[in-house]
């Protein structure tokens, strides 16, 4: 076993220390993948509402027994029975869920990042209003609820309130369902070890982006593709090359795969630079504007990014966005690149 | 956990929620009716009512001033009920705040936790709906009531469950989960002997049954109920419907109007007999001549109890009473149904008149001088006492004399005018006439209140009386024979006292109980409904520490209560866990033999590293106990085998069956 860093303790359970606590929190690493929520793993304690219950059913039977009612008792002891029941199926409304990573979203701050959890049912009953929480969820994200059918699979959003730039890992996933009635909570807990990235705020309203265009073309690696440069240039196709690139006419006239090759005209590729801004600037507020330039420009032209030891040669497409805003998010954690 | 309670609480509630609270609260109100003073029943009306337009327009919840006001309003009309009945109304009255409170509730509820305390609020509502009684068509609408209330429970909090699942069914496993615990601690939960606190409670709006006095009409009256007096279960042969004399009590004093009782009874404690035990145990034990029988009361809230002609034990744990005249008599007040068990004989028991009987039993007031007269000549006539009887049951059988229920009035001498002039009367008419006349005549005579007859019920074997059955008779005292009873009625319509009272009556007097014994269909479910209604009051609502004391005893178990209860709630608990233990018994039977292989060879001293694949741990099992390496390897390689490669089903069950003969022999070699 590794160390890891002490979780906060789930909040229900805070007052129970040592070791209890510690074999609750005990980690719930998804095997090929898949955090089964098998019966060695799921708890069980009666909610607010299930105390009440109880209060409520400790009344009918007293007066029950002061009044010799006889319907009175079958009434109290039914219910109490059902109440019994209900704890079975609370318990059975999330036994041997599995639950898998699913897609993750990054998101810039101030926003939620969005971590999808894959719950997968493969019994015949239903599951109903599976519920997704972590510690760092707090009222105002709202709990994500998924009812499953019987045997079919859903996806559970967890969101999670971006406060920081920089790497966001997925704490200890909670899943927990009040079904039936509420007087039960059954829950688990599911270790997925997602992570996202969260961007720096692109700034409201950021002044253009001072253009300074480059003529250094020769030294980065796009001098490769200078040869072919050129409009509607054809070459024989080679694997790999994407399919909207295929001179479809052309290659159906000569049987032949046909890829067209060289690019359109394109505004000159630019710098979007640390060091062009003003000196009294903050690291926060810099990142914040170089996001908002990246975003401005990064889908119709051609930038580099250059931050203190970081620097992405010009490139455009969304891969070379998110490359961009990666550097951002994560500097200067990730200098050597 | 707290904070999000309150998440899951605040869920605001829906139109139609809103709408399925209020149709619950009027479902689960509606029955309090039968026992709330009307006024508090219209008061719960309106206010249901008021909420109920809220919602058809859609309007907005009133405001906390104008609920304020409402419930100013409630405690008023509670504060004048109580002003109004003398203080004496606390049962009823705390039903109807706890009713109103609910309702006014529904007025500021807004999100999912008010509708929860409301639901769970219902249940309580349903409960007090047993206090005035119990019969069973509440029981199955309250039943009906608390399965539509759990339903809505569970759309409440599941909203998106509605058409995902089988609501229905799923109830009826969760029920079918929880009978076994209902039915266990019904049975086996201590009861009291008495209650913790009592609150005061208003006196039963219609007292029904005999009253302790007799003038004419007050049987009248009650021979047109059909209600239900009494069941009666014989151990072993019933007796005649002609002899089913069922005596309440003696009636000494004549006014002229009036018969009452004696003013003072000497009683004593009466007989104790076992208590009722079984159906029909010890059908052979009662003496020759002597009748054992089980009575099932409805309440009475009078003293006396009900016994066949002429009684001579009852239920020991009743501790009744029994008074000279033969009458029985509890301690209190029979306020619920009561069942006991008692042993007749037939016939009169000779004994001695005291000088002081004899003086009551001949006690007449002024007036009725032509009766008076022909008692007179009667005396002279006839020497003995039996033949002036035998002369009065000839008048009555005579011409004019006609049985009917709605005599004409009778004049300033009763007995005078009933016998001379109007000749049409019913059993109080005759019973009350004749001894009148015995009395005259010098024969000492009583007047017996009570009921006669009864109706087998084919379907639950017993027999049933109604109110309908009440009847007076009278008793005469003969000289080495004892009190006689003679029933006068009987001369005049024989068929009153063979076949009841529907029979004797020409024409639709009492229309009811003609219905109630036509023949039909409609009879048999009448009879099928009495017998369900029989069955369920001895064995439901009778149930109580005594019976639940004498089952213990023919379990063999007496006194062990504790243990058996808290026993049987661990084997329940135990039984709970078994969907559990069914779960587990999926797991894959070969990796379990392989896990029961590590174990073994873990026993003799080769852990398996979680890192170790079977092979190098077989490898490294053999080196370190040579003498089991060639059993390691077979079970290795049947697991590896099996584990590896793709089984179909049938080779599986042959690998697992030679993994278990490997095993044996590892096991064996490792011995």
């Amino acid at each position: 076993m590794t160390t890891r860093p002490a979780l906060p303790a789930p909040d229900h359970l805070g007052l129970t220390p040592g070791r209890f606590s510690a074999w609750l929190r005990r980690k719930r690493a998804p095997v090929n993948g898949v955090v089964t929520l098998d019966r060695r793993h799921l708890y069980i304690l009666p909610t607010r509402g299930g105390i009440g219950f109880s209060v409520l059913l400790a009344t009918m039977l007293l007066t029950s027994l002061n009044y010799a009612i006889s319907l009175g008792f079958a009434l109290t002891f039914l219910l109490a029975g059902i109440g019994m029941g209900c704890m079975w199926m609370a318990y059975r409304n999330l036994l041997d869920l599995r639950v898998s990573a699913g897609p993750v979203t990054p998101a810039f701050v101030g926003e939620c990042a969005i971590f999808t959890l894959h719950v997968d049912n493969q019994d015949a009953a239903a599951r109903i209003g599976i519920e997704a929480r972590t510690p760092l969820s707090d009222a105002s994200t709202e709990t994500a609820a998924l009812t499953l059918d019987g045997v079919s699979s859903g996806t559970l959003p967890v969101r999670l309130s971006a406060i920081r730039r920089g790497r966001l890992a997925l704490p200890r996933v909670t899943l927990s369902s009040r079904f039936p009635f509420g007087l039960f909570r059954v829950w688990s807990y599911a270790d997925l070890g997602l992570a996202t990235i969260v961007y720096p705020a692109p700034e409201a309203s950021p002044p253009p982006l001072p253009l300074h265009p480059q003529s250094d073309d020769a030294d980065d690696g796009a001098a490769s593709f200078a040869a072919d440069d050129g409009i509607d240039q054809l070459r024989r196709y080679r694997p790999g090359d994407p399919l909207h690139r295929i001179a479809w006419k052309h290659s159906a006239r000569t049987g032949k795969w046909l890829t067209r090759s060289g690019h359109t005209p394109q505004q000159p590729s630019c710098w979007i630079d640390w060091n062009t801004l003003p000196p009294t600037m903050d690291t926060e507020a810099r990142l914040s504007r170089l996001c908002a330039w990246v975003l401005m420009t990064g889908e119709v032209s051609e930038i580099g990014l250059r931050l203190p030891g970081v620097e992405i040669k010009p490139g455009r497409g969304s891969a070379h966005v998110r490359a961009c805003l990666e550097a951002l998010a994560l500097w200067p954690e990730r200098r050597a690149r | 956990m707290s904070k999000k309670a309150k998440t899951v609480a605040v869920r605001p509630l829906g139109h139609q929620e809103q709408g399925m609270l209020i149709g619950q609260l009027a479902l689960v109100l509606a029955p309090q009716a039968r026992t709330l003073p009307v006024s508090v029943s219209l008061l719960l009306v309106l206010l249901l009512a008021w909420r109920w337009m809220l919602w058809k327009r859609r309007a907005p919840l009133p405001s906390k001033l104008t609920v304020g006001l409402a419930a100013i309003l409630v405690l008023v009309v509670a504060g004048a009920l109580v002003w109004q009945s003398g203080g004496n109304l606390g049962r009823e009255l705390c039903i109807a705040l706890l009713a109103a409170f609910v309702v006014l509730k529904l007025m500021e509820t807004r999100a999912l936790g008010d509708a929860t305390l409301i639901t769970q609020l219902s249940f309580y509502l349903l409960l007090t709906l047993y206090l005035a009684d119990q019969p069973f068509w509440l029981a199955l609408y309250s039943m009906a009531i608390g399965a539509w209330v759990l339903r809505n429970w569970l759309l409440l909090h599941h909203p998106e469950a509605r058409g995902r699942l089988a609501i229905w069914p799923l109830l009826g496993r969760m029920a079918l989960f929880g009978l076994p615990w209902a039915v266990f601690l019904f049975v086996l939960f201590p009861r009291l002997d008495h209650p913790l606190w009592r609150l005061p409670q208003t006196e039963p709006i219609g007292r029904t049954g005999i009253s302790d006095t007799m003038k004419p009409g007050s049987i009248g009256k009650l021979i047109r109920s059909p209600d239900v007096a009494f069941r009666v279960d014989f151990v072993g042969e019933a007796p005649s419907p002609a002899s089913l004399y069922w005596r309440a009590f003696v009636l000494w004093d004549y006014d002229g109007e009036t018969w009452r009782p004696a003013r003072s009874r000497s009683v004593r404690p009466a007989d104790g007999l076992p208590d009722d035990i079984g159906d029909s145990d010890f059908a052979g034990s009662a003496a020759p001549g002597a009748h054992e029988y089980n009575i099932t009361l409805e309440p009475t809230q009078a003293s006396w109890l009900y016994v066949l002609d002429r009684g001579q034990a009852i239920s020991a744990n009743l501790n009744a009473q029994i008074s000279i005249d033969n009458e029985f008599f509890t301690n209190l007040p029979v306020d619920r149904p009561l069942r006991y068990r008692a042993r007749s004989v037939f016939g009169a028991v000779p004994e001695p008149l005291t000088q002081r009987t004899l003086r009551r039993a001949l006690a007449l007031p002024e007036g009725n001088p032509r009766s008076r007269e022909l008692a007179a000549r009667w005396a002279n006539e006839y020497p003995e006492p039996w033949q002036r009887v035998q002369a009065a049951l000839r008048l009555f059988a005579a011409a004019p004399f006609a049985y009917t229920l709605s005599p004409p009035p009778l004049g300033q001498d009763q007995v005078d005018s009933f016998l001379f002039e109007t000749h049409r009367g019913f059993c109080e008419h005759y019973a009350s006439s004749f001894v009148f006349l015995m009395r005259a005549a010098g024969v000492p005579a009583r007047v017996v209140a009570g009921y006669q007859g009864g109706d087998l019920n084919p379907v639950g074997r017993h027999y049933v009386i109604r109110q309908s059955d009440a009847h007076a008779w009278a008793e005469v005292w003969i000289a080495q024979r004892g009190w006689v009873r003679v029933d006068p009625t009987g001369a005049v319509a024989p068929s009153r006292v063979e076949q009841g009272v529907d029979a004797a009556l020409a024409g639709d007097e009492i229309p009811a109980l003609r219905d109630l014994r036509a023949p039909g269909w409609l009879r048999d479910l009448r009879w099928g409904l009495d017998g369900l209604s029989y069955t369920w009051q001895r064995w439901v609502l009778q149930y109580d520490r005594v019976q639940q004391g004498k089952l213990m005893e023919q379990a063999g178990l007496a006194g062990k209560l504790p243990s058996v209860l808290v026993g049987g709630l661990a084997a329940l608990s135990l039984l709970a866990l078994l969907p559990l233990w069914l779960r587990r018994r999926r797991a894959d039977p070969v990796q379990t033999l392989y896990d029961r292989f590590c174990g073994l060879l873990a026993r003799h001293g080769c852990v398996r590293d979680t890192s170790e694949g079977p092979r190098d741990y077989s490898a490294r099992a053999c080196a370190v106990l040579p003498r089991a390496a060639s059993a390691v390897q077979a079970f290795t390689n049947g697991y590896v085998a099996w584990r590896y490669g793709a089984p179909t089903t049938q080779q599986q069950t042959e690998v697992i069956g030679r993994l278990r003969i490997s095993l044996r022999e590892l096991s064996k070699a490792l011995r």
